[in-house]
């Protein structure tokens, strides 16, 4: 016969102990030091894109490269794994974007209506972390 | 049984429960450290390329205005980090490092300029980023330049969006900048060499807009900007 019982005052501290223990281990596993190249000496024709793995507090991007014309250009964006994406910021030289997402991805982008694919050198992302 | 004794055999039955529960927490927590481990191992990339600034040309204000005592700690180490990851000097980026505009409102931050090699004019619009002219050519000489996006209200905790911004440095040369958004002309102020313009967001019908410059000999040069964000 099974009998449920309250709580003793130690079986709580125990309890309240295990979970801080999960707690204490996991929180500092999820929102570590992170960081990515997520292209790497790469061509970029018009639209091309590259994405980088998601993660926690992002909070910077970016990108190098080469045109082959002063008027073609890279974009940057953050995007929450929900969905959406900031608006993009537009690079006609290696550019950084040190805006913030609490948890989404990096997007590195060559405009859909550029001329001539892209020298992409780096594409690089980190978090407050890294 | 007693009843003494099913209460022992529950107290017994729970403790193990727990100490099942708390391995196996621990163990969940110790796949999470792996998981995150193998995120946390060193990109592997290049870190730098040599540093080869393109077009560039002289920048009145950064000669003319000191240091800011009042530049923030994280602007230095983003103007640091930035020099040295374009392969420039990080020395040299902060000794040179100038404020150029401070009037952009709450959320829009400030304009700086500094030389990661003591020469080439490098831009910043903090907490936007930063941009060296690194291109080998430019239908625009004298004009660095990028367009800083902003914040979507849905990002923001306060719930108010920042607007996406055309931010800029125009060299001595230039007179004066002027921005054709949807067919209309929208002249940009610049002060200590430096212009801001909040630009429109959202999709466009149009895939260009436009920069034109005009510099102190009267020539005109232009830029495609893209209209949708």
């Amino acid at each position: 016969m099974r009998v449920r019982t309250h709580d003793s005052p130690r079986r709580h501290r125990l309890k309240l102990l295990v979970l801080v223990g999960i707690a204490a281990l996991a929180i500092p596993a999820v929102a570590g030091a992170w960081a990515q190249y997520y292209a790497v000496t790469q061509w970029f024709g018009p639209g091309g894109v590259e994405t980088s793995g998601s993660n926690y507090d992002i909070n910077y991007n970016y990108t190098a490269f080469t045109s082959q014309v002063g008027t073609d250009f890279m974009r940057l964006n953050l995007c929450p794994t929900t969905g959406g994406c900031y608006p993009y910021k537009d690079c006609y030289n290696d550019c950084s974007d040190p805006r913030t997402i609490s948890y989404g991805y990096a997007k590195c982008t060559a405009y859909l209506y550029n001329t001539y694919s892209i020298n992409v050198n780096s594409c690089y992302v980190r978090n407050i972390y890294g | 049984m007693t009843r003494g004794g099913s209460t022992a055999i529950a107290g017994n039955n729970m403790r193990s429960r727990w100490v099942i529960v708390g391995l196996a927490g621990v163990a969940a927590s110790g796949a999470l450290v792996v998981a995150a481990g193998a995120f946390q191992s060193k990109p592997t990339g290049p870190s730098a390329r040599p540093w080869a600034p393109g077009i560039h040309a002289p920048v009145e204000a950064m000669n003319r205005l000191a240091p800011d005592p009042a530049t923030p700690a994280e602007a230095v180490a983003e103007v640091r980090d930035f020099a040295e990851r374009s392969g420039g000097s990080a020395a040299s980026a902060t000794l040179t490092l100038r404020t150029l505009r401070d009037d952009l409102g709450p959320r829009a931050g400030t304009i700086h300029a500094f030389s990661p090699d003591g020469l080439t004019v490098c831009l910043m619009h903090w907490r936007f980023g930063s941009t060296c002219p690194s291109a080998p050519s430019t239908p625009t000489p004298g004009l660095l330049f990028m367009v800083s996006g902003g914040y979507p209200a849905w990002a923001r905790a306060d719930g108010i969006a920042v607007p996406s911004a055309l931010v800029g440095i125009a060299a001595d040369n230039v007179r004066s900048v002027t921005f054709i958004e949807d067919g209309v002309a929208r002249p940009a102020e610049i002060r200590n060499n430096a212009f801001y313009l909040p630009v429109k967001e959202g999709p466009a019908d149009h895939p260009w807009d436009e920069l034109r410059v005009e510099y102190d000999t009267g020539a005109t040069a232009s830029v495609r900007v893209p209209a949708g964000r």
